[in-house]
This record gives structure tokens, sequence and C-alpha cells, in this order.
């Protein structure tokens, strides 16, 4: 009995088989996850698939149907049992920042301290707005601030009452490309700085793959794969996992004496696939290059389409056999161009098969 | 059903046990008092004497109905044409005096039907100063020789309602057109359609529900009047539930004409809901570029700024003046009498204390519904809000019926526990009359939070939880602050209807109590013209208030 509430302690977050449907439509299904004190969690999937309904439910705006929570070991929702979010001690971080346009900055800050001593609250705003570096801006209401800075702010606000977690819904999405990488930076320099424990929602795989110590890939209503960033990165489980994390072309095969057969060679059955069985080759970009003449799993194909896009190339070659063209970016090799013939070799390490 | 409705709105944890739960109480409340009335007249109908109902049925009913019918469909035709041609001027064509004669044309919203009513009867008297001077042009002497048809028919009532009620159709379907026409005009023009062309063949048909909107409420008020009609002689339900009940003392037959009345309120309020259902279809593809007029020659701007003035020279400026004038008379002469300012003061008190209880009812049931979003509490909130479509006697009626009977019981028990007799306590005290004013306008401040609510993200509500707020103190530090401008103009219409408010007033006073209105509708009763003109232009000047609030937002 103690050792498992010592085990719970452990635990700043858990899910255990969390449901919830909006007129009868599942929007998740048991839902089951934990998270380690300051560990940073990344819900990732397409619009739809459960994962704000999954924040909200953690954060207690929204009710689930089944399912327990708990929070730093202790059980917020239940079978019988609802702690109102106002007593679950989380900070949550809005798409939209949600400041309140009445209040100043200092004032947005100092919201979710009230009832303690008043010296102690201008402290902590004061401390929450030097560590953020927000000080200039304490008298401003929110109208007047810039995107960037109202990010800032509503980071400040969410962790002045030192939440027990952090819930963070797109947080960086209202940004512009630029700044948008710099106040991620920022945020998880002041988020391992606290050791706050924060689970973040988004549909960008690759800010997902920057910043969760775990990612959990939703799909419809259900985790499709949960892991970290490069266990989900290098080793999906399933197709939809790979296809959402990356691009890359489809080469349809089958089960021939134990390894796939397609139309670029014969690539290693994943295991528990039957012989005959229909398969799919998942080719993503950094599997596939230009080949050098004495290279061996290499194959030709024309080079149907060649942009410049900067840093690199992007190469598009159709190889006979195929109904859609390989894609692939590539630096150098100007002596090719636009409907030359080409020679592709794949490293098979980055070939994912998966069953039909 | 209710109860185990209420244990899954119940929140478990110690810290807000009963902020959620309470604003659910209140608001169930609040949908309750407001059902009593309707609920009451069923009951009293019900009980009423076959006999009586059958005199009612032969020789009341039909007339009435029908009369209301004639008054309705009259009222309905001249605000559906004033109401949509003046819209159409003022955003089709640009001409000098068109920015001014944009909210000129809402001022007869100031001018409640039984003192355009009241005014008329004056100005129009075959001795009054129109007659007058039509005589002294054509160069008659005397009435006998010249006179204009009598301003006491059916015909006179529906001129005299459709020229006040026309800006409910005109403030429609003027937002129809500038939110919608635009691009829709400029496309129809396009496809070869000339300029006369369009408004029947685009605007027309584009503005359809909002010009339905616009006449089911102009509808609604129209069926509220008891003073213009009475004035002018037109017997209609509404006069006829308030001569069965005072004339006849008969309340049981009164409530069975004021169900019967209810059924018309019925059928406007469902054309109503239609209409505006369509117009959600229509506001679909929102655009907010605005409509750019045709600017005008000289002359025919001149003639355009001629035409739209006529409606407000009808609805409002005729009669205001008139008012005005009288009133200089009466106040130079007499002075101000210490039984106006008294009855000045009754208004006031009673306006301000409805304003009051229906503010804080409307926004509880308003945020009620936001902060525990269902079907349960949206159900509610339409419930609380229904009364706005009910005429002031049929509410007066409702209220009085339970009010009366609840006096009788406090009274009884006064007398066996304290040997005191308490009289008619709820209603002696003006607590049945501020009861039945809330009931009619609970619509207006519920629907004003309800807008401003609306503009406030939930995201905020939200993030003040997250930061340790319950329902009760998210309300108090977010929602509440954040739509006062709403809350403060909701409560500003709602005093001004309060004022105006003639019907239930008229029944529901505590005794000897008079207000600006039943002042006027007694002496206007009687025939006497004494200080009612002084009374009148109070009132109208205080409904000019939500006429200037209208018009800025108007602008904005």
């Amino acid at each position: 009995m103690a050792r498992e509430t010592e085990q719970m302690r452990a635990k700043a977050l858990e899910l255990q088989g969390v449901g919830k449907a909006f007129d009868g439509v599942a929007a998740l299904e048991a839902v089951s996850l934990t998270l380690e004190k300051g560990q940073i969690a990344c819900l990732l999937g397409q619009s739809g698939c459960g994962k704000s309904t999954l924040l909200r439910l953690i954060a207690g705006v929204e009710r689930p149907d089944a399912g327990s929570i708990f929070l730093d070991g202790a059980q917020v929702v239940g079978p019988s049992r609802f702690v109102e979010p106002e007593a679950r001690k989380i900070g949550f971080m809005f798409q939209d920042y949600a400041l309140f346009p009445h209040l100043t900055v200092r004032e947005n800050i100092a919201f979710g301290l009230k009832g303690l001593p008043r010296v102690e609250i201008e402290a902590r705003v004061g401390e929450m707005m030097a560590r953020i570096g927000i000080e200039v801006l304490a008298d401003r209401h929110p109208h007047t601030l810039s995107g960037g800075e109202q990010q800032r702010v509503a980071l400040a606000r969410a962790l002045a009452p030192k939440p027990v977690l952090l819930l963070m819904d797109e947080p960086f999405s209202n940004l512009d490309r630029g700044l948008r990488e710099k106040l991620r930076h920022e945020t998880l320099t002041h988020l391992r700085a606290l050791e706050t424990t924060t689970v973040m929602v988004t549909h960008d795989p690759e800010e997902a793959l920057a910043v969760g110590d775990k990612v959990v890939l939703l799909r419809a209503g259900l985790v499709e794969q949960e892991g970290t960033a490069h266990a989900l990165f290098d080793n999906p489980e399933t197709l939809y996992a790979a296809e959402f994390l990356s691009p890359g072309t489809r080469v349809p095969g089958r089960v021939v004496k134990g390894a796939v057969e397609t139309a670029l060679g014969r690539f290693d059955a994943p295991q528990g696939m039957q012989e005959g069985q229909a398969a799919i080759l998942f080719l993503r970009p950094h599997a596939l290059s230009l080949a050098a003449a004495d290279q061996p799993l290499a194959v030709f194909g024309k080079l149907v389409g060649r942009v410049f896009m900067g840093d690199r190339d992007s190469m598009t070659v159709a190889v006979d056999g195929l109904s859609e063209p390989l894609q692939f970016y590539m630096r150098g090799f100007p002596q090719f161009a636009q409907g030359d013939q080409v020679r592709i070799s794949i490293d098979p390490a980055g070939a994912l098969v998966y069953p039909a | 059903m209710t109860t185990t409705l209420i244990n899954r709105l119940k929140p478990s944890s110690a810290a807000s046990i009963s902020s959620g739960r309470l604003w659910f109480v209140m608001g169930l409340l609040v949908a309750l008092a407001v059902m009593v009335p309707v609920a009451a007249l069923g009951f009293e109908a019900l009980g009423g004497s076959m006999a009586l109902w059958q005199h009612l049925a032969a020789y009341v009913l039909p007339q009435a109905l029908i009369e209301t019918l004639i008054l309705l469909c009259g009222v309905g035709l001249v605000v559906m044409v004033v109401g949509t041609g003046s819209a159409w001027l003022v955003t089709a064509y640009e001409f000098p005096g068109r920015r001014v004669l944009e909210w000129a044309l809402l001022l007869p919203l100031a001018v409640p039907t039984y003192i355009i009513a009241y005014a008329y009867l004056d100005l129009l008297h075959p001795l009054g100063p129109v007659q007058g001077l039509i005589r002294a042009i054509l160069g008659y002497d005397s009435p006998r020789q010249f006179r204009l048809p009598d301003i006491r028919s059916m015909a006179g009532c529906i001129l005299l309602l459709g020229f006040v009620l026309y800006p409910y159709v005109y403030i429609t379907t003027r937002a129809m057109f500038m939110t919608q026409a635009a691009n829709l005009v400029e496309a129809a023009r396009m496809l070869g359609v000339s300029r006369s062309g369009i408004f029947f063949r685009i605007a027309l048909p584009l503005a359809r529900p909002a010009i339905a909107v616009g006449v089911s409420l102009a509808l609604m008020e129209s069926l509220n009047d008891i003073g213009a009609s009475e004035f002018l002689g037109v017997r209609t339900l509404t006069i006829s539930v308030y001569t069965t009940w005072v004339t006849r003392s008969d309340l049981a037959g009164a409530a069975q004409i004021a169900l019967a009345m209810l059924m018309i309120v019925v059928a406007v309020v469902a054309i109503e809901r239609l209409a505006r259902r369509r117009q959600r279809y229509f506001s679909a593809a929102k655009q907010a570029r605005r409509f750019a007029p045709l600017p005008l020659s000289r002359g025919a701007g001149i003639a355009a700024l001629g035409f739209g003035l006529v409606p407000v020279l009808i609805g409002f400026a005729a009669p205001a003046i008139y008012l005005a004038v009288e009133a200089m008379k009466r106040i130079e002469t007499n002075g101000l009498s210490t039984r106006l300012i008294g009855e000045l003061g009754n208004t006031l008190g009673l306006a301000s204390a409805a304003t009051l209880v229906v503010l804080v009812l409307g926004t509880t049931v308003a945020y009620m519904a936001r902060a525990l979003p269902g079907s349960l509490t949206q159900l509610l909130m339409r419930l609380s809000t229904l009364g706005y479509a009910m005429p002031g006697t049929v509410v007066a009626l409702g209220v009085l019926i339970p009010l009366a009977t609840l006096d009788g019981m406090i009274d009884r028990q006064a007398q066996a526990l304290f040997g005191v007799s308490t009289g008619l306590l709820l209603i002696g005290s003006g607590a049945a009359l501020i009861f039945a004013y809330a009931v009619r306008f609970m619509a207006i401040a519920a629907g004003s939070a309800e807008t401003g609510f609306a503009r406030i993200p939930t995201s905020l509500d939200q993030a003040a939880r997250s930061l340790g707020r319950n329902v009760n103190g998210t309300f108090f530090a977010i929602c509440l602050p954040l739509s006062r401008p709403a809350l403060a103009a909701a409560g500003l219409l709602v005093f001004v209807d309060c004022m105006k408010e003639l019907p239930a007033t008229l029944l529901l006073r505590p005794l000897n109590v008079e207000t600006l209105a039943t002042h006027l509708y007694a002496e206007a009763a009687r025939g006497t013209y004494e200080e009612a003109a002084v009374a009148a232009l109070a009132i109208v000047l205080a409904g000019l208030l939500p006429v200037i609030l209208l018009a800025r937002i108007g602008r904005r």
C-alpha cells in the first residue's frame, strides 16, 4: 500500500482509460498516459483527433465520461470524484493567450495569486516578470502588446502560481515562423529551469519532435503511438504514424520468401507478416539519394522535376513500375537536369514496411 | 427528473459546491417565475363559468378578434412600406441631409402609441390647428363647410400606429441592406440588372427575413397597445380584456380573452423565429463592405430628403412640437403642480426598482447559460425571456391572479398570528407591478447580457478558473467588468420601457398611485386636456435616450 502511494507520487500526471463523447460521437477512447515530474509531453495529431479535448479534460473545463485522472498522486477525476478546475493548481496557456483585456500585465500575472499576502504577490509577480524579461510591460494593457509579448505575459501568468502542471494549447501557432522558434526555445528554457511538468498540444510534428521528452500521437481519439521523439520518428509503428511524422512515397509490394518484393527491390519484412501478404514500402526523402554507379540497391529512374529551394534541391524521380514518383532532397549534382536518367540508392535502414 | 439534472450539474469539490449550483437554481427560479403568469391565466380561464364564456364567444370575441386582425394587417402593411422604403432611400442614395435622416428616422421610437394618439386627437380635432390651417388656406370659415375624415377610426389608428412603429422594420432592414447588399448588387449590375431593377430583384428578396422580423416586433407592440386603440375607438382584444376585467369584474372572462390573444402572439412569434433563422442563413456569407450610395442630382436630392422626412414629421416632429407647445403653455400659466411632480417621482421610483430587478435577474440567467453550458440551461434562458412578446394586459392579468390569492393568504395569516391586517401587501406595495415589468422586459436584460458575454472569449473564463477562481469569482472578476457597457445599455432600455409602459401599470399600480403614463391615460379617457401634455413630453424626452444610444450604435 505504502509503496503504491510512493509510486503514484513520483508521477506528476496519470491518465487511466479516459474517454469522452460529444453528442454520442466519441472524441477520446480509453486514453492512458503517465508523465514524470519535470517531463515535457507533446500531444500531436490532426485537428479533431481529440488532443485539445484531452487537454481540457486534464484542466477540468470539460468532464470525461469515463476514466480517472491523477495529479501529483491525487485523484482529480474518477467515477465519483470531480475536482473543479480552480482547485487543481494547473496552469493553462491558451492558443489566443486569453489575457484579461481590462487588466494590466502586472494585474494579469497577479490574478492567480489571490489570497496571498500583498507583499508576497508583489514579490512573486516581480520575480516572474524579471525571469521572463517583461518588466517594461508591467503597466501596459494586453491590446497594446505584440503577439510575442502577449505570449510571454501568458507564460508568466500561467507559471506565477507555481502550478503542478502546465498545459499549453498550440502556444506558438499565432506567431510568425522566425519568432515562433525563438519563443519556443525561450519557453523551453524557462520550463526546464523551473522543472515544470508540461503537456503541450500541437499539430506540427516538427514542433512536437523538437519540444517533447515524450510525444503522444493521437488519431481519432485513440493513442496511435507514444514514446520519445527519436523512437517515434525512427520507428513509427504504423503507416499512419510514419506518414504523419514525415512526407514520403508509398510503394506497393508483396511478401515473397520472407522479404517484401517491390518494383524497387527486396526489403526485409517485419515480423508477423505472412507469405503472400500485400505490403506497403514507405520511403522517406532521407532514405533516398542519387547514387554512384557502383552502389548496390540502386534503381534507374528519370528526373521529372528539380526545384531549387535554397539550401537544397527538391528532386522528383519517376521509376518504371511505380505509379507515384519518388521525392527527395539533394545538394549539388549540377550536371543533372529535368529529363535526365539518374540512379537512386535506397538506404534500407530508412525504408519502412507495413502491412497494406 | 429535475433533481437528477441538478445532480449532474453538481460539482463535487468542496471549493465550489455552491457557486455553479447557485446560478442554476437562480436561473431555474427566474424561468419559473416568468412562466407563472401564463400558467395562472390557463388555470383561471378553465375555472371560469361557461355561461360567461358563451356570452364572450358570441358577442365580444368575434368582433374584437376581427378588429384586432384588421388592425394588425393594416399596421403590418404600413410599417412594411414605410420602414423598407425609408431604409432603401438612405442606403441606396446620397443626397444632402442623408446622414441626419439616417438617425432622424429612428425618432418615432421615442413616442409611445398612446401618446401619438393623444397628440393627434387634439392636433386633428375639427377645431384644432391642422384643420384650422387647411380651412384658412381654402377660404372656409366653419368646420361645417369642410372637415377631414375623423381620426377616431380604424384607418386613423392604423396610420398612427404605423408611423410610430415603422422604425422596427427600418432598423432590421437597413442593417440587412448595409451588410449584405453591396457585393450582390455589384454582381447583379454586372449581370445586367438596372439600378432601379435592383430594389425589386435583389434588395427586397434579400431583406425579406429582416422585414418579417421588424414587422413581427411592430405587431407585438400593436397587440400590446391599450391607449391608442381606446382613444381612437378601436375595440381590440386588449381593450376587451381590460373592460371585461375592470368594468364587468369578470376575471375568468378576461383570462379567456387573454388566452385567445396569446394564440395570436404565438403566431407572431413563430413568424419572427422563422424569419430570424432564415436571416442567419442569409448572413452566413457575411461581408463587411458597405454599400456605396448613388449620388442624386440637386432636385432629386431635395425630393428624396422631403420624402424621407415625411415619416419623421408624422411620427415624431408634429406630436413632439405639439406636446412641447402645450406643455409650455400649461407651465407658464399654472406652473408645475405638486401632483405631477409626485407622479414623476412614482414613475422614476417604480422604473428604477424594476430596472434593478430585471438587470440582476437577466444577467444571472445569461451567466448561468454561459457558465453551465447545456441544453437545459439554454431552455431555462429561453423560457425566462418569453415575456417580451406578451401584451402588458395579459402579463398583468397573469400576475394579478396568483398575487391577489397570495395577498389574501398573507393577510389571513397575519390576522391570525398578530391580529393585524396587511391588506394587499404585494399589490399595494407595487411589488406586483415590478414583477409584471420584470416578466415583460426580462428579454432585454438577458439578451443584452448574453450578447455582452458572447463578445468575451470563453478562454478568458477558463483562464480565470485555471488561475483559481470559481464560477462566482470568474463572474465578478471577468464577465461583469467586461460586459459593463452592454449591461448599462440594457439598464437604460429597461428603465425607459418601464417609464413608458401603460397597460400593466394601469392594471397593477397600487391604489391611488399614478404614474406619468396613467395620468395621461386618465385625462385622455376623460377628454380633458390639462397637465397630460407635460407628462407626455416627459415620457417622450426619456424615450429619446435609447434612440440616441441606438443611433450611436448604428453609426459604429
